[in-house]
């Protein structure tokens, strides 16, 4: 509540003094009618705050949220289907992939002759 | 004893969240549970909280509204403006960043200045009505009444930031310090203004003091 100043009414001239505590006796105070429109406001505003708080997401907006939103989301889709794709690859795939890239290989033949020469003649 | 938060004992009528001792009697302004505790409870869907809040604020915002506007009607239309900020701002409130009192005593005085503002370009919508029956308590003495009328009148007659310093200080009972903060200003301007104040309204008042039972 209001913190109250022991010391507030020291320097105040003793003539006016008697006019303050006059208003401090005579506190205005508000009518039963004001309460209760406040304490309505207070329930309807109440009411917002919970129906905002209780709309449901979507399982898809859960799910996104938790591997830190859409773009996440496409980024772990993308490294899921290249996982499943090399799990589900056939030897022979891979294979076929390894002697395509050593025929390029041979395209460089000459660098290794060039160097076993190099290393003779050292 | 606050007993902090029990969703099991809750119910979503009336006290949700609030779980009390049974021993303990019923206290509707819970007078014993902190300003921030009854707050967040009030987020949390509390009822029971939103009435004790109402209790607690609606009479302190509605008591500076009276002091600064010097009319009943207004000053229920600025407590209530004021408390409808309180509960929109609820569930953002940061713990330990100030005290709610110190906060709506902040958004009520600025709401009077700036409803005093827009006042003084409407002409005839200026007396203030210090002599509402239904305001001042029956059970007073006609003296105290009479002297609480021609402080009132005499604040009226005050420049506002004037008229807000000496309510907060010498009417609610705030330090110098928590004025500052209030009005966004220093202490040696809350002071000064409240130091002004006085003079003025000794000068005001002066004339009335043998009428009023004072000499």
């Amino acid at each position: 509540m209001t913190h109250k100043d022991a010391k507030s009414h020291e320097t105040v001239p003793s003539e006016i003094e008697a006019f303050f505590t006059a208003a401090r006796l005579e506190s205005p105070a508000p009518g039963k009618a004001f309460l209760e429109k406040v304490e309505l406001d207070a329930l309807a505003n109440m009411k917002v705050t919970r129906q905002i708080a209780a709309v449901p997401r979507g399982w898809l907006q859960t799910i996104a949220s938790s591997v830190g939103g859409w773009i996440g989301g496409f980024g772990l889709a993308s490294a899921m289907a290249l996982g499943i794709f090399v799990g589900i690859s056939t030897p022979q795939d891979a294979v076929f992939l390894s002697s395509d890239i050593t025929s390029e290989l041979d395209e460089f033949a000459w660098l290794e002759d060039f160097a076993s020469d190099t290393w003779e003649e050292l | 004893m606050w007993q902090g938060f029990h969703p099991a004992t809750s119910c979503p009528e009336v006290g949700f969240g609030l779980a009390r001792n049974t021993m303990m009697p019923f206290d509707a302004n819970m007078s014993d549970i902190r300003d921030e505790d009854l707050l967040a409870a009030f987020t949390s869907g509390d009822a029971l909280a939103a009435k004790a809040l109402t209790q607690r604020f609606g009479p302190l915002c509605y008591g500076v509204a009276f002091r600064m506007l010097g009319n009943q009607a207004e000053a229920e239309d600025i407590a209530q403006d004021a408390m409808m900020k309180l509960w929109k701002m609820a569930p953002d409130w940061e713990s330990g960043r100030a005290k709610i009192s110190t906060w709506l005593y902040r958004i009520t005085s600025n709401l009077c200045i700036d409803h005093l503002r827009r006042r003084s370009f409407a002409p005839g919508d200026e007396v203030p009505d210090v002599a509402d029956e239904s305001v001042l308590s029956a059970e007073s003495s006609l003296q105290n009444k009479a002297r609480s009328d021609a402080l009132q009148t005499a604040l009226m007659q005050l420049p506002e930031r004037q008229r807000q310093a000496i309510v907060l200080r010498h009417i609610e009972g705030l330090s110098n310090p928590e004025i500052a903060q209030i009005m966004e200003t220093s202490i040696e301007a809350v002071e000064s203004l409240s130091g002004r104040a006085k003079r003025a309204l000794t000068d005001i008042l002066s004339p009335q003091k043998k009428a009023l039972g004072l000499i």
